[in-house]
């Protein structure tokens, strides 16, 4: 009983704390700078729920506000106690550290879903201005890939940073490298990156969007259950690892 | 604390190694702290800091156990309930309130809300930091820093306290007031392993001490006996009396005197060498046998001893014979540069 206090006060210690962090910020800034091409594209051409899947849903969520957020926050639940070495006031606690990590990543899910998916919303919003009538039908395709998919990126952002002290110049590097570049390159190469699941989830799931010739998408279905798993599979693996490693200064 | 074992030392460490990679940090060491203030010193690198890691569980032993009432603190999480840190590093979450942070680190322990504040409001009285607790800790001097370190690791009340230089960075009077703490901590049946790199804190609290370099325990016990058990090293003992000529003459027959010397006569007419009050400065190979003795000689002798004292039974005295016995030749008792880190 008094670990699980311990690790419901960890979740919302550290969800507050994220909460007034400068990450919510820069995460509003970035969804601003979306918003204004949004507004743009919409005054010069009416948005239809083709172009908004394909450009704001793949291109500038899928492939950057999402893994840009996620990265923040997974990276950071740990790793900002890390680096103002405030971690040992954690790890000396009576908590488990496998509870520690799922505590964390507990805690700043809240933030990455409602950042991930409200700025979906809000643009969807802002694209129905000057949208045809089928945007409004949109949002119930969309909504479910950006939500599952930033699940899958903050589970693998938190369990590299319960890996590499690190981690955000490695996630950063892994974005660029992985989703950006490979998650691009024709043939199945692209099935190692977390985009792939999330744009055939799209594909599949019956929004009047199709695939660029070479992409290959697997069936919505089999893209949902890899991006849940990959969420289960990361925080388990991050929950191990964690609990095996120390948390010390370098001697 | 019913999840104690009962008969268990409240820290034992078992044969614990400790590498980082090829470095080695502490090197089999076995020792048992027992409830009351004992006083951890050594140098830079001697493997301080990386002991109090193993005690509170930061790090695991690569050999070895480290045990805290009787239950691994590496993987036991209700071990750590029982013990209470403070870290050298001076980081906090900055942005809150000294207040805020040592009530959440009740809270982090599994105290309930109210009680975590009442808690919370007790250790900060008890480091006199009440009255200047509501400021940022972002804006709290070192001094005061310290001060609320100390309190989260007293604020859920725990039967081990661990603390890193606790003392390093407040004014001398905070200095007293905190070493009285820790005494009345003492008082209350706590165990306490205090490092420090000045060393008469440490006399000033404690006479138990354990005394590391190169990773290893080179002494553990009470100063006066690991200063006994160092029976080669001569210990100097100055015996204030009325007839040191005669006195030095009986003593210097003793099995366990190395040599005798007449020190300062008690006053200026008195010649140097003559038979008046004065020292008589000796140099004992055993001190045990020697206080055994000393009694039996001086009544033989009729003479009358004012005061009688052991020059360098300090734990300075001891630490640096210690120390360079165990390399480090450099040093002499002025050498000591703060040991920050083990």
């Amino acid at each position: 009983m008094t670990g699980l206090r311990s690790l419901l006060f960890l979740v919302a210690y550290s969800f507050r704390r994220q909460l007034r962090s400068r990450k919510m910020l820069l995460a509003a800034i970035l969804l601003a700078l979306i918003a204004v091409v949004v507004v743009r594209f919409g005054v010069r051409a009416t948005w239809s729920a083709r172009r908004f899947g394909d450009l704001v849903v793949l291109k500038l969520l899928g492939l950057f506000f999402v893994p840009v957020v996620a990265l923040m926050f997974g990276t950071g639940a740990i790793g900002d106690d890390r680096d103002e070495r405030s971690l040992v006031y954690l790890v000396t606690r009576p908590m488990a550290r496998s509870g520690i990590f799922a505590g964390k990543l507990l805690a700043v899910l809240p933030h990455v879903l409602v950042l991930n998916g409200g700025g979906l919303v809000l643009l969807w919003l802002l694209a129905t201005v000057w949208g045809r009538p089928e945007l409004e039908g949109a949002l119930a395709h969309y909504l479910a890939p950006v939500l599952l998919s930033s699940l899958a990126y903050v589970a693998f952002f938190h369990c590299l940073a319960a890996l590499f002290r690190h981690a955000t110049l490695i996630s950063i590097a892994y974005v660029f490298f992985v989703e950006v570049f490979l998650g691009s390159v024709p043939g199945i190469l692209k099935r190692v990156s977390i985009s792939f699941y999330t744009a055939s989830m799209v594909y599949g799931s019956g929004a009047p969007l199709s695939p660029p010739p070479v992409f290959l998408p697997i069936d919505a279905s089999t893209a949902r259950w890899v991006l849940a798993g990959l969420a289960v599979g990361f925080l388990a693996l991050g929950a191990a690892a964690f609990s095996r490693r120390e948390q010390h200064d370098p001697v | 604390m019913s999840s104690m074992t009962p008969a268990a030392p409240p820290i034992s460490l078992r044969g614990v190694s400790k590498w980082y990679g090829p470095v080695i940090g502490v090197n089999g060491v076995t020792l048992e702290v027992e409830p009351g203030i004992t006083g951890l010193l050594g140098p830079n690198g001697a493997g301080k800091t990386t002991l109090m890691k193993l005690i509170t569980g930061q790090l695991r032993p690569s050999v070895g156990e480290a045990l805290v009432f009787g239950r691994s603190v590496w993987s036991r999480p209700d071990a750590r309930r029982h013990v209470g840190f403070s870290p050298e590093v001076d980081a906090f979450h900055e942005e809150m309130t000294g207040r805020e942070f040592v009530t959440a680190m009740a809270r982090l322990s599994g105290i309930p809300r109210r009680e975590a504040r009442r808690r919370a409001e007790g250790a900060l009285e008890r480091t006199g930091m009440l009255d200047r607790c509501d400021k940022r800790l972002r804006a709290c001097s070192k001094g005061m820093r310290q001060r609320i370190k100390i309190s989260q690791a007293l604020v859920h009340d725990p039967a081990v306290l661990v603390l890193d230089e606790p003392l390093s960075g407040i004014d001398p009077p905070g200095r007293i007031e905190l070493m009285g703490l820790l005494r009345d901590l003492a008082g209350e049946r706590k165990t306490i392993l205090l490092s420090t790199h000045i060393l008469h804190e440490v006399e000033a609290v404690t006479e138990r001490i354990v005394l590391m370099a190169r990773g290893r325990v080179l002494a553990a016990g009470y100063v006066g006996q690991i200063r006994e058990l160092l029976a080669e090293h001569p210990l100097t003992v100055r015996i204030a009396c009325d007839r040191r000529r005669v006195l030095a003459a009986a003593l210097v027959g003793l099995e366990s005197v190395a040599g005798v010397a007449l020190g300062a006569p008690a006053s200026a007419g008195e010649p140097e060498g003559g038979d008046g009050p004065g020292d008589v400065v000796v140099k004992v190979r055993r001190a045990g046998d020697f206080f055994r003795r000393l009694p039996s000689v001086v009544l033989e002798q009729g003479a009358e001893v004012e005061r009688v004292e052991a020059l360098d039974a300090s734990v300075e005295a001891v630490f640096g014979y210690l120390v360079s016995g165990a390399g480090y030749g450099g040093y002499g008792g002025h050498g000591w540069d703060g040991g920050s880190s083990g």
